[in-house]
């Protein structure tokens, strides 16, 4: 791999690399939360909620909120910004 | 020209992001909405075949000697809603019969059991309700296990004669205490009644008729009369939580978790009660980015949740928003069921793996819940 693609490649890693980081985590939690709720779910009367659920369901939901509204509504404005916007060497 | 093509460009990107806000959460959390609004028996069999394998596992529990047996009041409305889903099912699906219908009487029969109503009797100061029938005492908690029952009876052609008889028993003495009360209210518990929970006995004495040929028109009619003159509030039209059992004053306030199980449950038996409920119901919807959501509190009451609301969150509330599904659903409400569906698959998180889905945030009883609530509709009585 030459010089000019690995750098490309860096120049793409370091615009996606936090939603990739961030839905891979989602992907571990909800594996983790789907395994944990194969006999009791969230909503629990006969049981307490145990506190690992919790610790892996309020990070999980959090996570899947911000997936879900945020990350999209910033890389449609990103791309847009990006398109339309002048570049620095337009002057 | 630069800075002015700069702003454009935020501009742009602002109205980029809301479009994208409005439209892709919606999309994806809504992507099975339309396929359970119509019915898809891939889909319905997914979530029910789930809840088979709950039951098997919990048939299993039983029978071994140490098992922590699940039991209680969520647990027998747990094993009320895997039977009343099952039917519902063999209902829409007739070459279904063979394969829910024995599954359906197994739940029906488990929350018939003794332990299933111990909150009943404890709260009954150690009155059991099948040991009361000829009392005056309403029991109408136990109305839930009647009402499954029933439906296993109308689907299920080798449904027991001996838990059959028990059933006939029941019903009969919801009738004579239905029929005697001046409200068309009988208690839950001491002094007090749920419209609810007597929307449960009214479909438990209606589907008792379907499956054995029993006219139970006049009580039925009597207590769809009694809940529009004095268990709907009118300013409203949701049914008033808990009142006093003999002289129908409001003990809480018209509420949307009562008022969508009492739609769901009103719809066995008077169709156009239920159909009033579920519209007043469902204009307490909030909605949100194509999200809907139940307001808990009628207009002018406020209140937090309870053990029959679940949280309330920005005055919405988790039942009443789940049982919304229901009649939206069986009243034809694509709209409202789509948007409110989104809201379930957001916090619900489905789950399919080996052929069967699941809710995995729901538990046992969340799951138990959507099967009926999603499947509503063959059960409705005709007009």
């Amino acid at each position: 791999m030459n010089a000019a693609i690995k750098a490309r490649l860096l120049r793409v890693w370091r615009v996606v690399r936090w939603p990739v980081i961030l839905v891979a985590i989602y992907l571990v939690l909800a594996l983790i939360f789907a395994a944990l709720t194969e006999r009791h779910g969230l909503v629990s009367p006969e049981t307490v909620v145990s506190p690992v659920l919790l610790l892996v369901a309020v990070p999980l939901l959090l996570l899947r909120l911000g997936l879900l509204f945020a990350l999209p509504a910033i890389v449609a404005y990103r791309l847009v910004v990006r398109l339309i916007a002048p570049r620095r060497d337009d002057g | 020209m630069s800075r002015l093509r700069r702003r454009a460009a935020v501009a742009a990107g602002l109205a980029a992001a809301l479009v994208v806000v409005r439209l892709v959460p919606a999309w994806w959390c809504g992507r099975d909405a339309d396929a359970w609004f119509r019915g898809d028996p891939e889909l319905q069999r997914a979530l029910a075949d789930e809840l088979v394998e709950l039951e098997a596992r919990d048939d299993a529990t039983r029978a071994a000697p140490s098992g922590n047996r699940f039991a209680g009041e969520w647990a027998l409305v747990t094993h009320q809603m895997i039977a009343l889903g099952l039917a519902q099912l063999c209902l829409a699906h007739p070459a279904w019969k063979e394969r829910y219908a024995p599954v359906a009487t197994r739940a029906a029969a488990k929350s018939f059991l003794p332990e299933m109503r111990d909150f009943g009797t404890r709260a009954w100061k150690g009155e059991d309700a099948l040991a009361s029938l000829d009392g005056p005492h309403g029991h109408a908690y136990l109305a839930y296990a009647a009402l499954a029952l029933g439906m296993a009876r109308v689907v299920d052609p080798a449904f027991p004669r001996d838990l059959a008889a028990h059933h006939d028993a029941l019903i009969a003495a919801y009738e004579r205490r239905l029929l005697a009360s001046p409200t068309g209210l009988i208690e839950t518990y001491p002094g007090e009644a749920y419209p609810t929970d007597v929307a449960a006995v009214a479909a438990a004495i209606a589907v008792h008729g379907r499956a054995t040929g029993a006219d139970h028109a006049a009580v039925l009619a009597r207590w769809a009369e009694r809940v529009r003159a004095v268990q709907i509030d009118p300013a409203s039209g949701l049914v008033v939580q808990r009142m006093g059992a003999a002289d129908g004053r409001a003990h809480d306030a018209p509420r949307g978790s009562g008022t969508g199980l009492a739609a769901y449950f009103a719809g066995f038996a008077d169709r156009d009660v239920a159909e009033r409920l579920a519209t007043a119901l469902l204009r307490h919807e909030s909605t949100l980015l194509g999200f809907g959501a139940i307001r808990e509190y009628a207009d002018g009451h406020r209140g937090g949740g309870d053990v029959d609301s679940g949280p309330v969150v920005l005055g919405v509330s988790v039942a009443a928003t789940g049982f919304a599904l229901a009649p939206a659903r069986a009243f034809g409400h694509r709209d409202a069921f789509t948007r409110i569906y989104r809201t379930t698959a957001l916090f619900g998180l489905p789950v399919a793996s080996g052929g069967r889905v699941r809710f995995a945030s729901g538990g046992a009883i969340g799951n138990a819940l959507l099967l009926a609530f999603l499947t509503s509709g063959p059960e409705v009585a005709a007009r």
